[in-house]
């Protein structure tokens, strides 16, 4: 067992992902990933590079994936925001990489040291355009890790960019792990490469291996030569990747459960509001209250049926974000009314205590309205059927 | 001019020609150059890759026949290094417009060159942005006409060449499509020159500059450049006031990127090689119960204190007796003073919260932290340094002690961290003396330790006490 940090934990998840070409740019409360990438890749023989920026840490993560190497960089919600031109290249362009964003409360400069869960519509939306946003996150050191290794396997296997949630205490807390051996996914190379083409499909060839290849953000055909105003085309491009991530299924759509199997009242939580949830879970069944957790590793794209599931058979669903209500939107439309969905947010940079999810739950179970505190905003909504 | 020869066409990717380019835009001329300085040196096409911008300029990869990158507006020279340092054997070609290099790029241009990374840089200043309708540009020479400026420009314009050699690129030349012999030398130069080379080509764009300026025919538009510049090796034409230098400004051999990194990991690799950590005996459980389970720690202090390391001490030294702990800290933005805390949580079981919410133990190291972390779990200890009391009232049954006079007395002040979890442990029992001192060895290098065994072992005696 050691004792590591939960930015430690993400830097050695990538290792041993494979990752071998870190760049990026410093910022609280993700600094300690690349300083962690700094001392470990050189005698690896891998590259670390800080660049100028966050756009160009980026490009060069990008430009980096094709040349062969497994890529990534890490960062926060002003640098996250700084990225997001060349996030969207690297979905146009398939590009597998792994982006890092450990949140603080925004917006803007913010509250610089304390946790947030405020870029979960960045991390999904962020940038320009339609495209697959996949993106992971993590409540203890040892998930960071597990699911750090997850993101280089999921970018690798279905050439995407995957985001990885974080936040400030995820990422600066300590825990006793034990590194698990876990299984690791790399791009394959063409069978054959003379009939390679680009954006057929997932089979991946790097710039410099014996085949000119067109990489751009234009639209493009399979052959990765430009289409720039071929929109049919362009519409078919977009699908094939949506569909990719849509067939991926289960193989994607991490969830963890805690005392789901009597549940009445389920908390929908990721991240680190997944921790004091646990705690909640554990205060209200003391209580008598059937109270469990649906923890969501994977928050993009949304595991929408274990949601549902859960929703037909729970008289009450409860998200607690450490935002003004993000995710719960998403939870909500795929709830379609079978039960009446509760937010729980706050923006002041503190984690709920598990009393405070457990007091709202009780107080919703006896009918009651809760008040609202300066220091959380609960917004209360009727269900929708 | 002559038409080029048979033999460069295996260079370009003719499918996709006749390209984005107006009649009589220069940006043929300079690809003209970029294909006959690859066919100079011998490049073979498989082993290079053009990189480019958004723009005309940046449309180059596609008509080149290597590999190709179309990347975004401005940043072509930031997935270039990206390539290169992931390939350094690749020839990385990188063409821009001088809006992608001076006005969007800036930042990744300065960059680049201080870096040094043999990467090469071509812009084609044609002073205005083409592609978008002839706005402005960061090259539009004062006086001059754009869509953007249809009185005239009032801004100075950027000295490319200029900027790039202040900047540290080891390779700067400038030329012109007027220049047909120097054109494809330079970028000759550049391709082999081992550094970051920038050529700065001044292109004409009859459409949009020649249009709106009224500077005529894309011909009379070479004169214009002709007369706007003066080569300053050799002089072939007389200088007057005004016009711009071009050639070969700096051809200087200094460490190049990629390869100071390589040697930086062989060094890197051969210290990991010598250092091999040594497996340390796994500790035997803990065997006292905890005082409370879970068991909640506060240190708090200012900035600078060690006060994160203390937590980390006592967390890892517990977890390496086998209890379940957890530590998260809290901070402001100041590296030194501040307020800040750390916080561990022992336990025999899973930690579902990780964050202290009423401590059993708290540790004030300073008065501001003393101020500001209240909240003491009934029954709790409270151990205060003497000089946090200063300016507040130590509560009923707070425990006050000279921690940084024995911590000076050990042999230095920095470790009254060390001289606090020792207190602690004394007073508590919570972790052996044996696990911390391992913890001590494990987070510290090897000259601390004395300092800090002495700290710890004067800090379990003051506890005991």
């Amino acid at each position: 067992m050691r004792l590591i940090q939960g930015n430690e934990a993400c830097a050695l998840g990538a290792l041993h992902a494979g990752c071998s070409y870190y760049a990026g740019y410093p910022i609280t409360p993700a600094s300690e990933i690349m300083e962690q990438m700094a001392r470990m890749l050189p005698a690896r023989h891998g590259v670390f590079v800080q660049m100028e920026d966050e756009i160009a840490a980026m490009a060069a993560v990008i430009g980096a994936s094709w040349a062969g190497a497994k890529a990534m960089t890490a960062t926060s919600g002003p640098g996250f925001s700084l990225m997001q031109e060349n996030l969207g290249y690297a979905a146009m362009t398939e590009t597998p990489c792994v982006v890092v964003d450990s949140q603080r409360m925004g917006p803007s400069t913010g509250l610089p040291t304390l946790p947030s869960q405020g870029d979960v519509m960045q991390a999904r939306w962020g940038s320009h355009g339609d495209r697959p946003g996949v993106t992971l996150t993590a409540s203890s050191v040892g998930q960071v890790y597990e699911v750090t290794v997850a993101a280089f396997n999921i970018s690798e296997r279905y050439r995407v960019p995957v985001i990885l949630l974080l936040d400030a205490v995820v990422s600066h807390m300590r825990e006793g792990v034990e590194l698990p051996d876990l299984p690791v996914v790399t791009r394959q190379a063409p069978a054959d490469p003379a009939a390679f083409l680009p954006f057929g499909g997932t089979d991946f060839l790097p710039l410099g291996a014996g085949k000119p290849i067109v990489v751009t953000g234009l639209a493009h055909a399979a052959s990765g030569l430009p289409r720039a105003t071929d929109g049919a085309n362009a519409a078919r491009m977009l699908q094939r990747v949506l569909d990719r991530i849509d067939a991926a299924g289960e193989g994607i759509l991490r969830t963890r459960a805690l005392a789901l199997d009597d549940a009445e009242i389920g908390i929908i939580a990721y991240g680190i509001s997944a921790r004091p949830a646990r705690g909640a879970v554990a205060l209200l069944r003391a209580e008598g209250i059937r109270a469990g957790l649906l923890e969501l590793e994977t928050i993009w794209p949304l595991p929408e049926r274990a949601i549902r599931d859960l929703a037909a058979r729970t008289r009450l669903l409860l998200v607690p974000e450490m935002n003004l209500g993000q995710l719960v939107l998403a939870i909500r439309a795929s709830v379609e009314g079978r039960t009446p969905v509760l937010a729980l947010n706050r923006v002041d940079g503190q984690v709920f205590p598990p009393a405070e999810i457990a007091a709202v739950i009780r107080q919703a179970v006896a009918g009651v309205r809760v008040p609202v505190e300066p220091a959380f905003r609960e917004v209360q909504h009727a269900a929708h059927g | 001019m002559p038409r080029m020869g048979e033999e460069l066409r295996q260079y370009l990717r003719e499918e996709l020609m006749p390209g984005v380019w107006c009649p009589g835009c220069g940006h043929g001329n300079v690809l003209r150059g970029v294909v006959t300085a690859l066919d100079r040196l011998h490049r073979k096409m498989d082993q290079v890759v053009c990189v480019g911008g958004i723009g005309c300029a940046g449309r180059s990869p596609f008509y080149l026949n290597s590999s190709a990158m179309h990347t975004t507006h401005g940043r072509a020279l930031a997935y270039a290094t990206g390539l290169k340092t992931a390939r350094p054997d690749l020839t990385v070609l990188v063409t821009m417009g001088d809006g992608d290099a001076a006005a969007i790029g800036g930042n990744h241009f300065i960059h680049a060159c201080r870096r040094n990374i043999d990467l090469t840089a071509i812009v084609y200043n044609n002073g205005t942005y083409g592609m978008t309708g002839g706005q402005q540009a960061p090259t539009t020479p004062a006086g001059m006409r754009s869509t953007t400026t249809p009185l005239g420009s009032i801004e100075p314009p950027f000295d490319i060449s200029e900027l790039a050699r202040a900047a540290g690129a080891s390779y700067v030349a400038r030329t012109t499509t007027f220049d047909f012999e120097e054109l494809p030398q330079y970028i000759a130069e550049a391709i082999a020159h081992p550094g970051f080379a920038v050529v700065e080509v001044l292109t004409q764009c009859p459409t949009y500059f020649g249009r709106l300026n009224h500077l005529g025919d894309p011909a009379t538009m070479l004169d214009y450049e002709r007369d706007l510049t003066f080569p300053i090796e050799p002089m072939t034409r007389e200088q007057v006031a005004g016009q711009l230098p071009v050639g070969r400004f700096r051809r200087d051999i200094r460490p190049e990127y990629t390869q100071r990194y390589a040697e930086l990991c062989d060094r890197a690799a051969a210290a990991a090689a010598r250092d091999g950590a040594a497996e340390e005996e796994p500790l035997p459980p803990h065997e006292c119960a905890l005082p409370r389970d879970p068991y909640e720690v506060r240190f708090s202090g200012e900035g600078g204190q060690g006060v994160i390391l203390a937590g980390v001490l006592l967390a890892d030294a517990a977890g390496s007796e086998g209890r379940q702990v957890v530590h998260t800290q809290s901070y402001g933005p100041e590296a030194r003073g501040g307020a800040c805390k750390s916080e561990v949580i022992l336990s025999s079981r899973e930690i579902p919260f990780p964050e202290v919410e009423q401590p059993d133990a708290v540790i004030c190291l300073s008065p501001e932290a003393m101020r500001l972390y209240t909240g003491l779990r009934p029954g709790g200890i409270r151990l205060v340094e003497a000089r946090a009391c200063l300016g507040n009232t130590p509560a009923a049954g707070d425990m006050v002690l000279p921690l940084v006079r024995t911590a000076a007395e050990a042999g230095g002040e920095l470790a009254v961290n060390v001289v606090a979890l020792g207190a602690l442990a004394g007073r508590t029992g919570l972790v052996s003396r044996e696990a911390l001192q391992a913890a001590l060895r494990r987070r510290l290098k090897p000259d601390l330790w004395p300092l800090n065994q002495r700290a710890l072992e004067a800090g379990l005696v003051l506890g005991a006490r």
